[in-house]
């Protein structure tokens, strides 16, 4: 048989087709799909016109919004949430983007990219970020780790502790004792800061649309600022009566406003 | 203290009160604690059927929950059904001055039934050296209500008339009595008082005023005005839904009394003000000629646009809008921007910010800054823009219209920053006057699926781990103090011939020889010497290998001495010292 027999031409291109399909079935849906978000918020980018722009950036939201729905990656790394933030910045969503970049900041503290785009974000809408560390966190320097790092530290820890402890029956060291006493320390401490994180830490909250302050729950109380909270505001979020929050400003002031106005981070 | 609330409620209810099906509700503040810095407490006082059940948790005080604590109930009469629940609250310290006991609501068989607000007076700590703090409370209007009788002091009797007292109220409502949604009134109540007086009956209605919404707090002032008292409160209130709302009349009563010697002695006769009752209507916009820019602002104004900064734009870059409104202060609050996004030629050409107006009142003129973005290519000017407001006075809609302000998009520094400004600008298309501007922010973290996952090991079931691994550690204590981990006695050479030597008779010749060979074989297994072939006279003198050749010495005494004795105590040694090589007892 020749080499350019036809069917050696055809049998090639099966093969062809055949590698490519499975080629392309190695790599998951969700592999496809964050592909393809990537892809749109880069067309995006070097978009010629408003539209172009703004559909490739949808495209690209819609994706990460439903990643975010189906993983929910709350322990996760942040990358997800500061991609979604990326997204609703480049829209002129900016509320929401304050809200994505703080939940992101929660998993990636210090990261200097995200850092600077959440200041951006808060300079287009007038509102200053508010650092507070509460004095527990300010003595134990906490907040600098993530709750998944605090996590994963912690599991390291007990680990640890557990067999400088089995090592006390079997093979007692010089030292041992100095060594289990710190570790055991610092396992105790990131337990108290889990557990003040986790049940004593107010939630933070953002607002998503200007609205006013009530004095209590219902639009018939009188208001308690003069004027109405800036979208992009972070507040303490320190209770719930109804569809409605309570919330502690940064200047400590306190009220009410409706739960569809705040987005919890 | 029971007493004391019994003999209360028998001065307070008179039987007439006491319907049977009727439910009274009552409040009052304990007037002995009305003082600066201390919490102030009082008591709710509930008539009803002992069959019908009061809803503890239901009391309110305004619209906020009231706690409070059940003190009693007081049975009227065998013969009656009506008992009366007794039950005491506490409200925070207040300031100085006269205060307001809102209306305290109670359910009471699913029904909910009011008191009426009533006032009382928190004194200072330190009180006038002529009055005890119980005393000076007694000298202004305080808690009573309407429909019962108030408790009654202890009356010595007086003249009808004391002289120098008058009790009066006045009534005043700020604007008029005809009014539109959205329009303000304030309503003020005076009582102007002199002497010692002791309220008896207050009904103040208009504080509460039915289907007006508050505007901010009450506001209280005291003072005096040709030497008379006055303690006044005035209430905002904004209409918001039309109808015609009437309010009861305002009435205050009360009994005049002079103190002589610790005792008081009261007027016969009661002193009592009473107001004619107010009625408030609210009248609906007229559906006719309503424009549809009005959005709610009232009065009558003159509008201005303008554009705060330049007038040249690039395409996206945002514009600052100016809209000024002059007119009667009165209303000003009430003025609104126009929606800019429901004005003609707006939709589609501009973004509005999500931000609200700036809004800022200077005088007669209030001023807006909006924000707006350009979005269209085609636009030469921002089209007019249409206010609209009522003016109640004249009870028309009145329209303004602002000219169209001329703009110019300018997207040369979109083509080309490097474009000499004295050349020919090129011709704009469509395509660059749309070109967007450039990314502000960093660039998307590159996803892969392993970043869609929570961390490793970061779950809160990690702290499962805590609790096995105590459980597991204290397994181990316990092994350790039952030795199950300990090693078995090792069968070595020296262990057998050692045991083989105990074994045979105390003074055969395999005795002696096998006893030697199994020290001599512990030293090597303790790596002491390197052969068993080594004779005992040969062995360090010093360490394990001294002790052996020692014993080894004795042993050779013992075993020519022809003296049967010595065995039992050469065992004994042999066996301390071979535990002494080995570690291991032979028993």
């Amino acid at each position: 048989m020749k080499i350019n027999h036809p069917l050696i031409w055809f049998g090639a291109g099966v093969s062809v087709i055949i590698a490519i399909y499975f080629l392309l079935s190695s790599l998951s849906t969700v592999d496809q799909d964050l592909i393809l978000a990537e892809a749109n918020y880069k067309k995006a980018e070097t978009a010629t016109t408003l539209v172009e722009r703004e559909d490739g950036f949808n495209q690209s939201l819609q994706i990460y919004k439903k990643l975010e729905k189906d993983y929910s990656p709350t322990l996760g790394n942040g990358k997800l949430y500061y991609n979604i933030a990326n997204i609703y910045f480049q829209l002129g969503q900016y509320p929401l983007a304050v809200a994505y970049y703080l939940r992101a900041e929660n998993l990636m503290p210090k990261n200097e990219k995200l850092e600077l785009n959440l200041k951006i974000t808060q300079n287009k809408l007038g509102v200053q970020s508010v650092k507070k560390a509460s004095i527990f966190d300010r003595i134990f320097f906490f907040h600098n780790f993530s709750m998944p790092q605090k996590l994963q530290a912690l599991f390291v820890l007990s680990t640890i502790t557990f067999i400088l402890g089995s090592c006390f029956f079997w093979y007692p060291f010089h030292g041992l004792k100095t060594i289990t006493f710190i570790v055991t320390v610092a396992l105790l401490m990131f337990l108290l800061s889990l557990f003040y994180t986790y049940y004593l830490a107010p939630s933070v909250g953002v607002i998503l649309k200007a609205n006013e302050l009530y004095q209590d729950a219902g639009t018939q109380y009188s208001k308690v600022l003069s004027s109405p909270l800036i979208p992009g505001t972070e507040v303490d979020v320190i209770g719930t009566s109804g569809k409605w929050l309570k919330i502690k400003t940064a200047d400590g002031v306190v009220g009410y406003i409706p739960y569809d106005f705040i987005l919890i981070i | 203290m029971v007493r004391l609330l019994l003999l209360f409620v028998l001065f307070t209810f008179n039987l007439a009160a006491l319907d049977i099906g009727r439910v009274i509700v009552t409040s009052e503040m304990n007037y002995t604690q009305l003082i600066t810095g201390n919490p102030l407490s009082g008591t709710v006082t509930i008539t009803h059927d002992k069959s019908i059940k009061i809803d503890p948790q239901s009391f309110k005080v305004g619209t906020k929950p009231l706690k409070v604590k059940f003190l009693n109930d007081v049975v009227i009469s065998e013969s009656s059904p009506l008992i009366i629940s007794i039950y005491s609250f506490e409200i925070p310290a207040l300031s100085k001055g006269l205060h307001i006991l809102p209306e305290i609501s109670v359910s009471v068989g699913n029904k909910t039934y009011k008191s009426y607000s009533t006032t009382f007076e928190v004194l200072d700590n330190e009180t006038s050296p002529q009055q005890s703090p119980q005393q000076a409370s007694q000298t202004t209007p305080q808690a009573t209500t309407q429909t019962v009788n108030p408790p009654q002091p202890p009356i010595v009797t007086g003249p009808s008339i004391i002289p120098n007292t008058t009790l009066s109220l006045e009534t005043k409502v700020d604007g008029p009595k005809i009014i539109y949604p959205g329009q303000e009134i304030t309503v003020t109540y005076r009582f102007i008082y002199k002497g010692h007086i002791e309220l008896i009956k207050e009904s103040l209605p208009l504080l509460d005023f039915p289907g007006l919404k508050k505007v901010g707090d009450k506001i209280t002032k005291d003072y005096m005005e040709n030497d008379l008292n006055v303690a006044e409160f005035s209430q905002k209130f904004t209409a918001e839904n039309s109808g015609v709302f009437p309010s009861g009349p305002s009435i205050v009563e009360g009994r005049a009394y002079q103190e002589t010697e610790g005792k008081r002695i009261y007027a016969t006769t009661t002193l009592k003000s009473e107001n004619s009752p107010v009625i408030i209507e609210v009248l609906p916009f007229p559906k006719a000629d309503k424009p549809a820019s009005f959005n709610g602002s009232l009065g009558s104004y003159t509008f201005k646009v303008g554009l705060k900064g330049k007038n040249t734009f690039t395409p996206g870059e945002k514009l600052v809008l100016l809209l000024e409104l002059n007119g009667d202060p009165a209303f000003l609050t009430t003025a609104k921007a126009p929606d800019l996004c429901c004005q003609p030629r707006f939709s589609g050409n501009f973004k509005s910010s999500d931000l609200p107006p700036r809004a800022n009142i200077i005088g007669n003129t209030k001023q807006f800054l909006v924000d707006l973005t350009p979005l269209s290519s085609t636009l030469t000017e921002i089209p007019p823009i249409e206010f609209s407001s009522f003016d109640p006075l004249l009870s028309k809609f009145l329209i303004s219209k602002s000219p169209a302000i001329p703009i110019v998009l300018n997207t040369a520094a979109t083509i080309n920053t490097s474009i000499n400004q004295d050349e020919e600008s090129p011709a704009i298309s469509e395509e660059v006057l749309k070109t967007p501007s450039p990314i502000e922010i960093s660039a998307l973290f590159p996803l892969t699926k392993s970043d869609l996952y929570n961390s490793f090991l970061a779950s809160f079931w990690n702290l499962l781990f805590i609790p096995v691994f105590i459980v597991l550690l204290i397994t181990q204590y316990h092994f350790k103090e039952e030795d199950i981990f300990k090693p078995a006695l090792k069968e070595t050479p020296s262990v057998e011939l050692f045991k083989s030597a105990l074994s045979q008779e105390a003074n055969s010749a395999e005795f002696y020889k096998q006893l030697e060979q199994s020290f001599m074989m512990a030293l090597k297994e303790k790596e002491v010497i390197d052969s068993v072939e080594i004779a005992p006279e040969n062995l360090e003198k010093t360490g394990l290998a001294g002790d052996v050749r020692i014993f080894l010495t004795r042993l050779e005494e013992v075993r020519f001495s022809g003296i049967k004795s010595y065995n039992l105590a050469i065992i004994s040694s042999a066996k301390e010292l071979y535990q002494k090589i080995t570690g291991i007892t032979i028993s």
